[in-house]
């Protein structure tokens, strides 16, 4: 067994190397210069993702389809996964991380089109679609297509489904001393109440969760802000400084380089907004749209949502606090950060942490259900429902290093 | 997932580049695109 966690552990460093880290980024900016920097649109884009229409095919409204995403995309990456890279990059990194996500637009946007373009509609009368339709129907190459999809519904019970349980339990049982077999189980009926109605159910959901997490996350960090207010403007000299120039050891921090800014900055971007991944485009081919432009262009906010708003507020709030200085890392370092302010910081963060990481089982059920009913049929989908409300069970109770790896390793 | 996903990117661009230009820039964004195909054996 510690063979394999072995092997698993050095294939996830590999696949995650940097040849993958430059395909994605080389691929956000290559889209963003074929489409003239579709950034532009980005208000025009926002829009349309609050307009309530329900012209055209699909099963949900385009912002059902965009809070879906949004709601696995949003996770404990925005959070700990910031703070991570700032812990090895240096406040630099926040600039690096905020650039990538700006880029990773257009590749958002280019993946719903596609989507949309090749989806179908299955004998339910619901819509299919995702990059495993666009391998096959697309570039009729359907066993890139059937790979995709293997990868998928693998993937989504690790990263999607059994760490994020554990994340939930964990922190639940560290913070509220609550045993994570009763964690466990309260997210399992949660979640089957939710995922069993399909994909309508978990859009309505999602429509109510995601606004409101975002605006009480960002509003939390704007309230921390505003209270060391007098410390913003040398934050931001600092992020931008450091960028270009590197950060010398201060404190507890060791230092970091200015490659190591970009290379941390640019990997916390490429990992939190998904852009590339291939997961978002799934639940954009389920929207009520007239074409794959329109949904495209809301699709394409997740990006700017996730990572240039919710991912550099929380970059904001962990420099400002100067607990970066210290050498803390990771989790460590957004405790000290949010705790810097009594009781509204925890609130905050605990509050933030458990309704993204809650939100991303919702998003990712559907992601691994329509991969799977590519593979197999319809017949699979109320036995993938259940599978994935026990899997959230199991994966409450249980250590998951291993799972971490293995997700990575799909996720490529 | 991302490798073949990338793949499929790169490759069909220009397909991309087509609707965006078709429905996009030239101001069509309330064009209908023709209905999704039915697959009556998925």
């Amino acid at each position: 067994m510690q063979e394999f966690e072995k092997f698993v552990g050095q294939l996830s460093d590999f696949v995650w190397g940097p040849p993958l880290l430059i395909l994605l980024l080389g691929t956000h900016i290559f889209l963003t210069f074929r489409l003239r920097f579709i950034q532009r649109y980005l208000g025009k884009a926002i829009k349309l993702s609050v307009q309530r229409s329900h012209e055209g095919q699909g099963d949900v409204s385009q912002f059902g389809a965009l809070t879906t995403a949004l709601a696995a995309t949003i996770g404990t990456g925005n959070i700990v996964g910031v703070a991570t890279a700032i812990a090895a990059g240096g406040p630099g990194a926040v600039l690096w991380m905020w650039l990538t996500g700006a880029f990773g637009i257009a590749t958002k946007y280019s993946e719903a089109v596609l989507s949309v373009k090749y989806r179908v509609k299955t004998k339910t009368g619901l819509m299919a679609g995702g990059p495993m339709y666009v391998l096959e129907r697309g570039m009729k190459q359907k066993w890139l297509g059937v790979i995709f999809a293997i990868l998928t519904a693998i993937s989504a019970f690790g990263i999607g489904n059994m760490v994020q349980a554990n994340s939930i339990s964990s922190m639940v049982n560290e913070t509220f001393h609550i045993a994570p077999w009763i964690t466990g189980v309260a997210m399992a009926v949660l979640t089957a109440f939710v995922i069993l109605g399909g994909i309508k159910s978990i859009a309505k959901v999602c429509e109510a969760l995601v606004p409101f997490m975002a605006i009480f996350y960002v509003g939390g960090c704007s309230i921390l802000l505003i209270m060391n207010a007098s410390g913003i403007p040398a934050t931001l000299q600092l992020i931008f400084q450091d960028a270009f120039t590197g950060q010398a050891m201060i404190g507890g921090f060791a230092g970091a380089t200015m490659k190591e800014a970009i290379r941390y900055g640019v990997a916390r971007g490429l990992f939190s907004n998904e852009s590339g991944l291939g997961s978002a485009p799934i639940v954009a081919a389920a929207a009520q749209t007239k074409n794959p432009v329109r949904q495209a262009l809301v699709s394409s906010t997740g990006t700017f949502w996730d990572t240039v708003v919710v991912c550099a507020m929380t970059g904001l709030v962990l420099v400002n606090s100067g607990e970066w200085a210290k050498g803390l890392k990771g989790a460590a370092l957004t405790k000290a950060a949010f705790s810097d302010i009594h009781i509204i910081g925890p609130i905050i963060l605990t509050t933030g942490l458990l309704t993204f990481v809650f939100s991303t089982i919702l998003g990712w059920s559907y992601y691994g259900e329509k991969a799977a009913e590519y593979l197999l049929g319809t017949k699979v989908i109320t036995p993938y429902r259940c599978l994935w409300v026990v899997a959230v069970l199991i994966g409450s109770v249980l250590s998951l290093p291993t799972v971490w790896s293995l997700a990575d390793v799909t996720n490529a | 997932m991302a490798i073949p996903n990338l793949i499929s990117l790169i490759a069909l661009n220009g397909v991309i580049v087509a609707e965006t230009r078709r429905y996009l820039w030239s101001n069509n964004l309330d064009e209908a695109a023709p209905p999704a195909t039915e697959l009556a054996g998925v």
